[in-house]
């Protein structure tokens, strides 16, 4: 649907930039419009991509971890659930950090996981 | 400021300055710039002892969210013994160690002349030839020099900073337990990197006064000249060599190098040969990546502020240092 919530976004940080930044003459409060502009323009280009890489990242978690894929919870059929699919991912980084903390040192695949999933998630 | 801040700052001086007649506030608008502190210069005037007064001072204020948690009356005092010795540090002047007269702990300090260019060495405002950068380049490293060679049993700093056993290990749980308190969800990156630290820590050696925060950005400049190290607020006893990691490190190449001319080695090299001492580099890379891990540390101080909703700065994750972190410790050193 148009405008798409894409559009939105940034049509609110063009309502920053473009009106309401030139009004402002507080260089600490042109500095918070500057940071709240990159973070719309940022939400607006990723939103799409978070929940593919959220269930992209859970995968590789899995896989680093040596468990079998689980069933990820659905919002409706064939669409996995945001909320409990940030839960189970949150759970499995958990187990991961423990496994870090107590373990020796980390395998290869542990960093290549990080680095992967770093890039991923930013 | 707001005419609540004014009343409550007037409050304040007056009860420092005893029943003084004019007392006058002129103040300017909060600076930008420092993230973890509230900047507002202003200037006092009062009438003394038939005598008209003038002082320009400058105070730092703790902002509801900030990204760096410090205790205002270490640094005060801290200042506060440093102020006769050989070093370019502040004037504090006085202190609201709990925030019960200005609203949060702060802190006033005689504010001095000059300007602050972050970027100076790479251009910056100032835009100085590539000589003139090189010898602020230099000056920097005195700067640093003159904080190491500071006698801090003499000033009595040992009353008010900890001396650590084992500085590298003091440092690694110092940012470790920040990042346990500060961290809104699991991070595994960062575990891998604490154990990293914790494998390939250099053996204690000699205990300064590192600064912990030395930077062009931190420095007001008298033309060509440094001329006052300000924000002081991570200032501790340990391993000097944590300093030379802290500006050496290639995140941080920007402020603090001139590629091709001044670059990590050179700052190296030049800090040895006015010291005497010999730098480690395998200990380098061990305070580099914990230069990046207290960054971190900084950025999910900022993101736990963001997302209690105690700063308007929005902020992102850390993902680039994360990277940076994994690269940088890629081998194994033993």
């Amino acid at each position: 649907m148009r405008p798409t919530l894409s559009e939105q976004i940034e049509g609110a940080r063009r309502v920053l930039v473009e009106l309401a930044a030139p009004e402002v003459s507080d260089p600490y409060v042109q500095e918070q419009i500057s940071f709240a502009s990159a973070a719309l323009e940022r939400v607006a280009t990723r939103w799409p991509e978070v929940l593919p890489d959220l269930v992209t990242d859970i995968r590789a978690l899995e896989e680093v971890l040596g468990i079998e894929p689980a069933e990820l919870a659905e919002a409706v059929p064939g669409v996995v659930h945001l909320a409990a699919a940030e839960e189970y991912h949150r759970e499995l980084r958990a187990r991961l950090t423990d496994e870090i903390m107590s373990g020796p040192v980390p395998s290869p695949a542990v960093r290549a996981y990080l680095a992967e999933s770093t890039e991923r998630l930013k | 400021m707001t005419s609540e801040f004014d009343a409550a700052l007037k409050g304040f001086i007056r009860r420092r300055l005893g029943d003084v007649d004019g007392l006058r506030v002129e103040g300017e608008a909060r600076v930008t710039g420092g993230q973890s502190r509230e900047n507002w210069p202003f200037d006092l005037f009062w009438e003394e002892g038939g005598k008209s007064h003038h002082r320009r001072l400058f105070l730092r204020r703790d902002p509801v969210g900030s990204v760096l948690e410090t205790d205002r009356r270490v640094e005060y005092e801290v200042l506060r013994r440093l102020h006769d010795q050989p070093v370019r540090a502040p004037e504090v002047v006085w202190l609201d160690a709990d925030g019960s007269e200005l609203g949060r702990p702060a802190m006033v300090m005689t504010r001095y002349d000059g300007h602050n260019d972050h970027y100076i060495l790479q251009g910056g405002s100032s835009q100085l030839d590539e000589d003139t950068r090189a010898g602020i380049a230099s000056q920097m490293v005195d700067l640093m020099i003159e904080i190491h060679a500071l006698d801090w049993k003499d000033a009595g700093l040992n009353d008010v900073l900890a001396v650590p056993a084992d500085p590298a290990e003091a440092a690694i749980d110092e940012w470790a337990a920040v990042i346990e308190r500060q961290s809104l969800e699991p991070q595994p990156l960062l575990a891998l990197i604490e154990q990293w630290l914790r494998r390939n820590r250099p053996d204690p050696g000699e205990i300064t006064v590192v600064h912990g925060d030395i930077k062009p950005g931190n420095v007001l400049f008298d033309g060509h000249q440094v001329q006052v190290l300000l924000d002081w607020e991570t200032v501790h006893l340990g391993d000097p060599a944590e300093d030379l990691g802290w500006v050496t490190n290639p995140v941080r190449r920007i402020e603090h190098q001139i590629p091709g001319r001044w670059e990590a080695e050179e700052l190296l090299s030049a800090y040895e040969t006015r010291t005497g001492r010999t730098v480690d580099r395998n200990a380098m890379r061990f305070w580099q990546v914990l230069a990046n891990y207290k960054l971190v540390a900084i950025v999910m101080t900022g993101v736990r502020s963001f997302c209690d909703g105690r700063t308007l700065r929005v902020w992102a994750g850390a993902g680039l240092l994360g990277n940076v972190l994994l690269a940088q410790t890629a081998e194994e050193l033993r």
